[in-house]
């Protein structure tokens, strides 16, 4: 059958794309912008590389379950990781990253709503249910924060140059998809347990050659030399203006 | 069933913006040259005069009620018009700015920091500026009164300043 090749593939082809990752990240010096990601990177790498060569037992387990909760903590620092590196460091812009941590207290309160309210269904591990049901929780407040994040990065004018935008494109599709497999496959049990571990892997494997696209092409930018004149400032009033007209006749 | 729906709506909102950012981020800028080639030639004072409030009150008061509301209507969209390209302007200066910022010049960039903020903040107002031009696009001649949540808000975080730097 085709399944275990397929398997075998989805689950090899990351660790290499991001052994790659990391290489090209400490020879570009970009560690120092972005710590968490490759420390993200590196975690997962090791994880899957200790796997590659451990025989299934409780060892085997211990180490994907808690590398797994690892990699989602890390994954969700790496969105304000990000997001700290995309606003512009301006005082004036603080307000988007009290928002945001609004935002995200807000998505986590829902998270929290689904973990302790939901009743996993038809499982009959209940372990594995509780695992199914805190990852689906997570993966939602993992695509709360992401929708914030990249609704600013188009407000942002990021362009393809930009590492920031290849990170949370990654992890906003790969989120997104896991978390409607994880609903569709562990909670209403719509897809079968094979198709919700072959979504998700999938579903990594696109966010891994995302994020190899982004590090690993050459970069050939000109830097500008001189920042010629806009009339930025001159709209912003003229905009400004206009939106307090409709508040001035009050 | 409440629960699915939202997870899976968050879900697919989170796909979609994901494919967005990686479609629009493909036709950025390489640059100095581009930005010469590809910004609008726009005039600011056209759009003050395009919504002031003086000229609107004039054909109000000259026009009768139908051919003042199509009039209006026409301002408006040429308004809309040049509000998109702004907003473009404003995402390229934004890549522009990012560009500049790579040369590694320290005193440039906290100019080009401010060139960023004010740009983010010109296309955060542009979403508020185009939803006000919509609902007078659909109802030319209301002259409708918006509560200023925003000045009360700038009030509010004036004097949380003030005191905090009393404090400090």
């Amino acid at each position: 059958m085709i399944v275990p090749y397929l398997t075998k593939i989805l689950w090899l082809t990351p660790p290499f794309l991001q052994t790659a990752i990391m290489f090209v990240m400490l020879r570009r010096k970009l560690v120092s912008s972005f710590p968490l990601f490759f420390i993200y990177t590196v975690v997962v790498v090791s994880r899957d590389f200790i796997l590659l060569f451990l025989p299934k037992g409780p060892l085997y387990f211990l180490i994907f379950w808690w590398g797994e909760a690892l990699a989602i903590l890390l994954g969700l620092a790496v969105i304000f990781e990000v997001l700290a590196h995309i606003v512009p460091k301006s005082a004036s812009l603080k307000f988007v990253l009290n928002s945001v941590v609004i935002f995200g207290a807000i998505a986590a309160l829902a998270a929290l709503v689904i973990l302790v309210f939901a009743t996993p269904s038809g499982q009959y591990d209940p372990l594995l249910a509780v695992m199914i049901l805190g990852e689906r929780s997570v993966r939602f407040l993992q695509s709360s924060l992401l929708i914030l994040v990249i609704a600013l990065m188009s407000r942002l004018g990021l362009s393809w140059h930009q590492e920031s935008v290849g990170i949370a494109a990654g992890f906003g599709i790969y989120s997104a998809l896991a978390l409607a497999a994880f609903e569709l496959g562990g909670h209403v049990h719509l897809i079968s347990q094979l198709a919700l571990a072959l979504v998700n892997s999938a579903a990594y494997n696109l966010a891994a050659m995302i994020w190899a696209f982004y590090f690993l092409r050459s970069v050939r930018v000109t830097p500008v030399v001189h920042l010629p004149k806009t009339d930025v400032a001159e709209w912003n009033s003229a905009v400004t203006d206009y939106v307090h007209q409709w508040s001035r006749r009050y | 069933m409440v629960s699915t729906l939202l997870t899976l709506a968050v879900a697919s909102l989170a796909l979609v913006l994901a494919y967005a950012l990686l479609r629009r981020a493909h036709t950025g800028l390489r640059d100095g040259h581009d930005w010469e080639q590809r910004k609008h030639a726009i005039d600011v004072e056209i759009f003050r005069v395009l919504l002031d409030r003086k000229e609107e009150n004039q054909l109000r008061r000259f026009l009768p009620p139908h051919q003042f509301a199509n009039f209006q209507r026409k301002r408006i969209h040429l308004a809309l018009r040049m509000l998109r390209l702004v907003d473009d302007n404003a995402g390229m200066a934004m890549e522009l700015g990012r560009l500049a910022k790579m040369k590694g010049d320290l005193a440039l960039a906290a100019k080009i920091d401010e060139m960023i903020a004010t740009a983010f903040q010109l296309r955060l107002n542009l979403l508020l500026a185009r939803l006000c031009l919509y609902l007078k696009l659909v109802f030319p001649s209301w002259s409708v009164s918006l509560p200023a949540f925003e000045m009360r808000y700038q009030h509010l975080l004036d004097s949380m300043h003030a005191t905090s730097r009393a404090f400090a």
